[in-house]
C-alpha cells in the first residue's frame, strides 16, 4: 500500500464535509447564540449575579458563556476536533497550490515544508490555547 | 488568450477563497489564544473585532467561506457522481447564485448585528 | 460574408513569431480548415498546419480557434459568431513551426498508462466474451481521437507541468482500465496514483469543454479517481 496521493485526495474531501458540519455548529453556538441573538443567558442558565455582572459590560456576556461552554469538556473536545481539521484543510489545501504553482523543485519543497511549519505552529497555538483555558467564572 | 470557461473560474475562485479563509484562520486562532488568558484580555480583543475594518473583513470572509463551501459540494458531488459530473455547467451557477444570495442575506445580517 | 483571419507564424529559422492577417470572402458554413486552405491556395503558400481527413476522425488538425481548442475541420464560420477569426497553436508544447506543434510531451503522458490490451491471467482458451453492459462502461473513451486538445486546454498541462500524464492519457487509461477483459491494472495504478497522475487534476472542465468528440473527460477522470481510492 504505497500511496501517492490517492488518500490525501480522499482526506481532503472527508475533512471538507466535517467542516462543514463542525463550522455549522461552531458558528451557530458562538457568533449567533452567544452573539448577536444573546440567547446565551437562557441557555446557559445564568443567575442574577452573573446577569449583574455582564450588565455592567455586555462583552462580558460573550466571556462568561465561553466560560460556562469550556466548563464542560466535550466542547474542549469539540474545538480541538474542529482546529485539527480545519488547519490540516486549510494547510494542505496551501500545500496543493504551493505543488502547482510553483515549478521549481528546490522551491516547491521548501515552500511545502514551511506550509507544515506554520500550519503545525498555528495547531499547536490553538490546541493549547483550548486545552489551557481555564474559564475565570464568578 | 484561452477562454476562462466557468469551470476554470471557479477552480481559481475556489483557490484564492481558499488562501483568504486560512489567512483568517491563522488570525481567528491567534487572537483566540490571547482571549483565553481571561476576561481583560477578551475585551480588549472584543474592541479590535469591532473596528469598522474588521467588520468589513468578516463580512467578505462569509463571502469567502460560502462560495468555497458550496463550490467544494459540487465539486465532492461531480467527482463521485456522472449525475453532477454531466450537469457541471448548470451546478456551477447555482453556485454562483446561492453564494451572491446567502451572501447577501447573511452578509446584511452580520453589518447590522453588534458584532 | 468577410472575415478577418489572424493566424499564427513562426519561422523555426530565424526563431521569429508574429500574426498575419487574412480577409477573406468566406460562406458562414464553411468550416475553419476551408478557409485555412484557401489562404494557402490563395493568399500565402508557406503557412503550415497538420490536417488529413479534414471529417473530423484523425485528430490531426486540434487548434486554438477564438481561444478555445477545436478541430479546424469541425468548425463551422457560423458557429464562431464573429468576424474575426484568431488562430494559433495548440499550448503548452513547443511550436515547430506556425500551427504545427511537436506532440512528444501530449504522447508521452498517453504512452505511461500503457494504451494497449495487457490480458489478464489465466487468459481464456479461445475468444474472449464481454457482456453488452461491461462493454457500456468504457464505450465513451473509445471514442477518443488523441487530438491533445483537452490535454492542452489544462491548465495543469500548460501552465505547470509538462509531466502531468493529462486528460488524454486519463481518458486513455479509462478505456482499459474499465475494459472487463483487460488485466493491466495493477501497471496502471502507479502511473495515475502519483504526483504527476490523477492528483493534479482539479475537475476544472477545460478538457470535457475542448474535446472534439464530446467524450465527459471530467467524469471518466472521477471514475480513475474513485478506482484508484479504492484499489491503492
Ligand atoms: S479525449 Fe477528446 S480532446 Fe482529448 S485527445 Fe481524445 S478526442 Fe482529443
Ligand atoms: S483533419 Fe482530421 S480531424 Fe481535422
Amino acid at each position: 500500500m504505497s500511496s501517492r496521493g490517492s488518500q490525501a485526495w480522499l482526506f481532503q474531501r472527508v475533512t471538507a464535509v466535517l467542516i462543514f458540519l463542525l463550522l455549522g455548529t461552531h458558528v451557530f453556538l458562538y457568533h449567533y447564540l452567544m452573539g448577536p441573538a444573546n440567547w446565551g443567558y437562557d441557555i446557559l442558565g445564568f443567575g442574577a449575579a452573573d446577569l449583574a455582572k455582564i450588565k455592567a459590560d455586555p462583552n462580558l456576556m460573550k466571556y462568561y458563556s465561553l466560560a460556562k461552554v469550556f466548563a464542560n469538556p466535550m466542547w474542549k473536545v469539540f474545538d480541538v476536533t474542529l482546529i485539527t481539521v480545519g488547519t490540516y484543510h486549510g494547510f494542505y489545501g496551501i500545500k496543493a497550490i504551493i505543488d502547482d504553482w510553483v515549478t521549481h523543485n528546490g522551491w516547491r519543497a521548501i515552500g511545502n515544508w514551511v506550509t507544515y511549519l506554520i500550519g503545525f505552529i498555528i495547531w499547536v497555538i490553538g490546541v493549547v490555547a483550548v486545552i489551557s483555558f481555564t474559564p475565570k467564572l464568578y | 488568450m484561452y477562454k476562462i470557461k466557468e469551470g476554470m473560474l471557479s477552480w481559481l475562485l475556489h483557490k484564492i477563497t481558499g488562501v483568504a479563509i486560512v489567512a483568517y484562520l491563522i488570525i481567528h486562532i491567534w487572537s483566540m489564544a490571547k482571549m483565553s488568558k481571561g476576561p481583560e484580555a477578551f475585551n480588549a480583543v472584543i474592541e479590535t473585532y469591532k473596528t469598522t475594518l474588521f467588520r468589513a473583513g468578516e463580512v467578505l470572509l462569509l463571502g469567502a467561506i460560502l462560495f468555497h463551501g458550496l463550490n467544494g459540494f459540487r465539486l465532492i458531488l461531480a467527482e463521485f457522481t456522472a449525475w453532477a459530473s454531466k450537469r457541471h455547467k448548470l451546478l456551477i451557477y447555482l453556485t454562483y447564485v446561492l453564494a451572491v444570495v446567502l451572501f447577501i442575506i447573511g452578509g446584511w445580517f452580520m453589518w447590522r448585528a453588534e458584532g | 460574408m468577410q472575415v478577418t483571419v489572424e493566424v499564427f507564424r513562426y519561422d523555426p529559422d530565424t526563431d521569429e513569431s508574429r500574426f498575419d492577417t487574412f480577409i477573406k470572402e468566406v460562406d458562414p458554413k464553411d468550416r475553419v480548415l476551408d478557409v485555412m486552405m484557401a489562404i494557402k491556395d490563395e493568399d500565402d503558400g508557406t503557412i503550415a498546419f497538420r490536417k488529413s481527413c479534414a471529417h473530423g476522425v484523425c485528430g490531426s488538425c486540434a487548434m486554438e480557434i477564438n481561444g478555445l481548442n477545436r478541430l479546424a475541420c469541425q468548425v463551422l464560420i457560423q458557429d464562431l459568431k464573429s468576424k474575426r477569426i484568431h488562430i494559433r497553436p495548440i499550448k503548452g508544447m513547443k511550436v515547430l513551426r506556425d500551427l504545427i506543434v511537436d506532440m512528444e510531451a501530449f504522447f508521452a503522458g498517453l504512452e505511461k498508462v500503457k494504451p494497449y490490451f495487457i490480458p489478464g491471467e489465466p487468459a481464456p482458451a479461445a475468444e474472449y466474451h464481454q457482456s453488452v453492459k461491461d462493454r457500456a462502461v468504457f464505450d465513451e473513451t473509445t471514442k477518443c481521437i488523441m487530438c491533445g486538445s483537452c490535454t492542452t486546454s489544462c491548465p495543469s498541462f500548460r501552465w505547470f507541468n509538462r509531466e502531468f500524464v493529462g486528460p488524454a492519457a486519463f481518458v486513455k487509461a479509462h478505456r482499459f482500465i474499465f475494459d472487463s477483459r483487460d488485466g493491466g491494472n495493477e501497471e496502471r495504478l502507479g502511473v495515475l496514483d502519483d504526483k504527476n497522475g490523477l492528483w493534479r487534476c482539479h475537475s476544472i472542465y477545460n478538457c470535457t469543454d475542448a474535446c472534439p468528440r464530446e467524450i465527459d473527460i471530467t467524469k471518466a477522470i472521477g471514475d480513475l479517481k474513485r478506482y484508484t481510492v479504492i484499489h491503492r
